[in-house]
């Protein structure tokens, strides 16, 4: 038989060479990631600085902003900045980073850009249980985060119960039962407004579409415990998902327990993308769109990651343009995220093609 | 001969149905086996359930001696490698970082890559000859070239056995011998245990040193290929009636299917 001999008598000097561009392409890859990561920082406290600054509706003199922010002004400054604009930029802020999260999350586990929580049905559960507290326990503290998280995992149990055949999910069925499930759901929050009063109906339906306007220090809160527990979750199974990435087979070759990390990773953006609605409504798309741009910045492999970011920068960038675009503000966060998304989803749709298997 | 692979009266299928019911076979240790057998044969179930990538339903694998099962999963990936026939390259990843997922089952949390990596990263895109791809985007490679990537994440795992699922198909001829070379290569020189199912009995007589022939879930010979590739046994296994000739370099048997229609007859 043929012999090309390359393992007994190892060019050395051809190695190295093959060594140095290995290291090389790393480097560059990494390069490019610090480069994303820190623009989309600046970005970010940009975006945080002008949200508080400029604050949409209500006038603060200039001078008083950065007082008032560490509380030594009181008064009219003190309640606009330290009670309206700050909670409402740091939720902004942390529920893009939760959104941003799940739906990368999701797009990599079902290897679907179009399957994130919002559409395969979790948001929809997560809604089911906030609004349910709204209703009829509105005084319950903590109440809504944990009834969405409750609501989002029930969903995904039922999604997943239905979807796998044979032990192993069918990501194709799994988004198909989701959105009908999802349907489900908008059928019982609809039900409960036509029992619910209607006070807690006006608070219910303002949430309902989605919007950072309003939040108090008890959701920064939320939304911070939050962003805490699920980025280091992610950071945690990060390794095992870019190995579960390469096909279940190859996966499990590789010697990563894929069903209990695709459960534990599916939990994970379920209550990221319940525990941000649940604060500051559905806002749509944030999820959606916040996977593919990562993508696009720093390759599949990171983006998980960046989409963190790229979710903060979207919904504090939506709102402080919600808040203070000419002609259209005030409208709600959520409205426009949908205005700037869905055409963009209907792009995605129209040009998607099976993602390329060797 | 030491067995380092065997699996004792195994029984699986998907769902209910059992595709592979009560079957014994052992892999000897140093050689490069190929399961032939017709489509649905229960060939590549074999090879998924001896690589714990299908559930079992009654029997036992072992792996150099332990069962299978009984082993952590990442362990078992430090020991045995499988290709599997659709690995999924994630979207612009680039040769060298794919090959660097082959390393997975070596690193403990936490851990960045050390230079032991890389060595070994290096290795494995030399030996398959995609060293000068490794700055390019998997999705830009053709077949071959990808095929011989995925064969590299697999090398770069560094496993004593290394199992692969119709590693040829998809490939036109010169890569699939091509890839049928490296395979030898890495079994003469680093004396891996290979099994692969094969769709080419020609290529299997030619490469292998034993093959396990299957029909309908069971094995019906293994041996080499002179003992498994007769006229008697292709009957017997394809229902393919053929001529069987040695190979005139290697003297290897090689098969010359016959069909319904007599080719003599010129028109």
């Amino acid at each position: 038989m043929t012999v090309l001999d390359t393992r007994t008598v190892p060019d050395k000097t051809a190695q190295a060479a093959v060594l140095a561009r290995l290291r090389a392409t790393h480097r560059a890859t990494t390069r490019r990631t610090t480069i994303a990561v820190s623009v989309l920082s600046t970005l970010v406290v940009a975006l945080l600085v002008a949200s508080v600054l400029l604050g949409g509706v209500g006038r603060v003199d200039p001078a008083d902003v950065l007082p008032a922010a560490f509380g030594l002004r009181t008064g009219l400054a003190d309640y606009m900045i330290f009670q309206i604009r700050m909670p409402r930029a740091l939720a902004a802020m942390l529920a893009g980073a939760l959104f941003g999260l799940s739906g990368a999350l999701y797009q990599r586990l079902i290897r679907n850009p179009l399957a994130t929580p919002d559409i395969v049905g979790i948001s929809a559960g997560a809604g089911a249980g906030a609004t349910t507290v709204f209703l009829f326990a509105p005084a319950l503290a903590f109440g809504a985060p944990v009834a969405a998280i409750l609501g989002s995992f029930i969903l995904l149990g039922a999604i997943y119960a239905l979807s796998s055949r044979r032990g192993t999910v069918d990501t194709y069925r799994l988004v198909l039962v989701g959105i009908g499930l999802s349907a489900t759901c908008v059928a019982y929050t609809n039900y409960l407004f036509t029992v619910a009063d209607k006070h807690s109906i006006a608070i219910a339906m303002r949430w309902m579409i989605g919007s950072v306007n309003g939040v108090d220090w008890d959701g920064v809160t939320t939304l911070t415990v939050g962003a805490v527990v699920c980025g280091l979750g992610a950071l945690f199974l990060n390794r095992q998902l870019s190995s579960l990435s390469l096909g279940d087979e190859l996966a499990t070759g590789l010697g990563t327990s894929v069903s209990r990390i695709r459960v534990a990773a599916l939990m994970l953006g379920a209550a990221a993308a319940a525990l941000a609605t649940s604060v500051v409504g559905p806002i749509g798309f944030v999820s959606l769109v916040s996977g593919p741009i990562a993508v696009r910045l720093v390759g599949a492999d990171r983006a998980v990651g960046l989409s963190v970011l790229v979710g903060a920068a979207l919904v504090l960038g939506a709102d402080v343009l919600a808040q203070n675009a000419p002609l259209i503000s005030p409208v709600p966060t959520g409205v426009l995220t949908a205005l700037l998304g869905a055409p963009y989803f209907v792009w995605l749709i129209l040009r998607h093609r099976p993602e390329a298997s060797a | 001969m030491t067995h380092q692979i065997e699996a004792r009266a195994i029984s699986t299928g998907y769902g209910k149905s059992l595709i592979i019911d009560e079957l014994s076979v052992a892999i000897e240790a140093g050689r490069i086996t190929a399961l032939v057998g017709p489509n649905a044969c229960g060939k590549s179930t074999l090879l998924k359930s001896i690589a714990r990538l299908l559930p079992i339903a009654a029997g036992s694998v072992l792996l150099e001696g332990t069962d299978i099962h009984s082993l952590p999963t990442r362990q078992v990936a430090r020991r045995l490698g499988i290709l599997p026939q659709s690995p999924i390259a994630p979207e612009s990843i680039t040769v060298g970082d794919l090959v660097w997922r082959g390393r997975h089952p070596h690193r403990q949390f936490g851990q960045r890559r050390t230079e032991a990596d890389e060595v070994v990263i290096v290795e494995a895109l030399m030996a398959t000859g995609t060293a000068e791809l490794v700055d390019r985007p998997v999705d830009q490679l053709s077949g071959g070239q990808r095929q011989r990537v995925w064969i590299a994440l697999a090398l770069a795992q560094d496993t004593p056995t290394l199992l692969l699922d119709e590693p040829t198909t998809y490939l036109d001829i010169a890569h699939q011998i091509e890839v049928m070379d490296l395979l030898a290569d890495l079994n003469e020189q680093t004396g891996k245990t290979i099994v692969l199912v094969s769709h080419d009995l020609n290529q299997a007589a030619l490469y292998a040193s034993s093959i396990i022939a299957m029909r309908g879930g069971s094995i019906v010979r293994q041996g080499t290929p002179d003992e498994v590739l007769t006229e008697q046994t292709v009957a017997d296994v394809f229902g393919l009636e053929c001529i069987v000739v040695p190979h005139p370099r290697t003297a290897r048997p090689q098969i010359f299917p016959l069909g319904r229609r007599d080719l003599t007859q010129e028109k």
